[in-house]
């Protein structure tokens, strides 16, 4: 129970700040940001825009953690820990943070140089 | 599994939650390609200490400035000489349809909300404050004596850009609605 929640912190905290970091890049790009984020989701957002780096990095982190943690468990030798298999929702919600992170990168380099 | 998903759906729980908001009963008057019923009430008001938003509905730093305005100045300074005029522009892909959706972020009595449907203050505005970027979240202040002739506004005592941190405005004033208070409330004294 305690490995599980080990695995699961990093991955809920890496996905949630690469959500967050996502928002605080598409708070401005028009009605699509409204739609997605709503009003005071847009507010929200870009109330932390000016902090977007430092999520990013944050986030960055959690993600690296993250994976090794997923790794480490599934790749332990025999003998020294009980492998166990990270869960097929565990690992999928991590790929798909590591997805949003990259995109949450690609949004933030796009608005800084095209002023989206 | 079960645990997982309801950990998933956590956010977006949230995220419905403060998306939900209680129906507004404001309006907002649509301007014509003179913006008359703006400059109408600006000069009507004259004597009073009068804040302009120029703001998009559909761009996270004009809602945050415009929310800010009404929490921070416009609650705080409990003055009738004080008039307020909220012009949501057609900027940044905003429509008259995504008004209705923010309009409820200025509920001060005193402010006026206007769309504006033209252009009509949006262009002289953009020339004005040399504003690059799509987007607008400027704040200016006016004094007791300023009046609006023709198609360009007076000259503010005082403005303010939500967006001066973004490239081609860092030199614009930053939106600082304390300072922006204490400047109303020294033209009030």
């Amino acid at each position: 129970m305690e490995g599980r929640l080990l695995n699961l912190g990093p991955v809920f905290g890496s996905a949630g700040a690469a959500v967050a970091s996502t928002a605080a890049s598409i708070c401005c790009i028009g009605p699509i940001g409204i739609a997605l984020l709503g009003v005071n989701g847009a507010i929200l957002a870009a109330s932390i825009k000016p902090y977007g780096v430092y999520i990013l990095g944050a986030s960055l982190a959690l993600l690296a953690f993250a994976h090794w943690s997923v790794r480490r468990r599934n790749r332990s030798a025999e003998g020294t820990t009980c492998s166990v298999r990270a869960g097929r929702a565990t690992r999928l919600i991590l790929w798909i943070a590591t997805v949003m992170w990259f995109a949450a990168v690609a949004i933030q380099f796009a608005a800084d140089r095209y002023w989206l | 599994m079960k645990k997982t998903l309801m950990l998933a759906l956590a956010p977006l729980t949230l995220m419905v939650g403060l998306e939900w908001r209680a129906p507004h009963d404001g309006g907002y008057v649509v301007l014509d390609r003179d913006a008359k019923p703006l400059t109408t009430a600006f000069n009507q008001d004259h004597g009073k200490v009068r804040l302009v938003m120029y703001v998009s509905p559909t761009c996270g730093g004009c809602l945050l400035g415009a929310r800010d305005m009404q929490q921070k100045v416009l609650e705080k300074i409990d003055d009738p000489n004080v008039a307020a005029y909220v012009i949501w522009a057609p900027k940044n892909g905003g429509h008259e349809e995504h008004v209705d959706r923010v309009i409820d972020l200025v509920t001060d009595a005193r402010a006026r909300q206007y769309w504006d449907e033209y252009a009509a203050v949006a262009g002289p505005y953009d020339r004005m404050f040399d504003l690059a970027g799509p987007c607008a979240g400027v704040f200016a202040l006016y004094g007791p004596d300023a009046k609006w002739d023709g198609e360009t506004s007076p000259e503010p005592l005082l403005w303010q850009d939500a967006h001066a941190d973004q490239r081609g405005r860092e030199d614009n004033p930053k939106f600082d609605p304390d300072a922006m208070a204490e400047q109303i409330r020294a033209l009030l004294s």
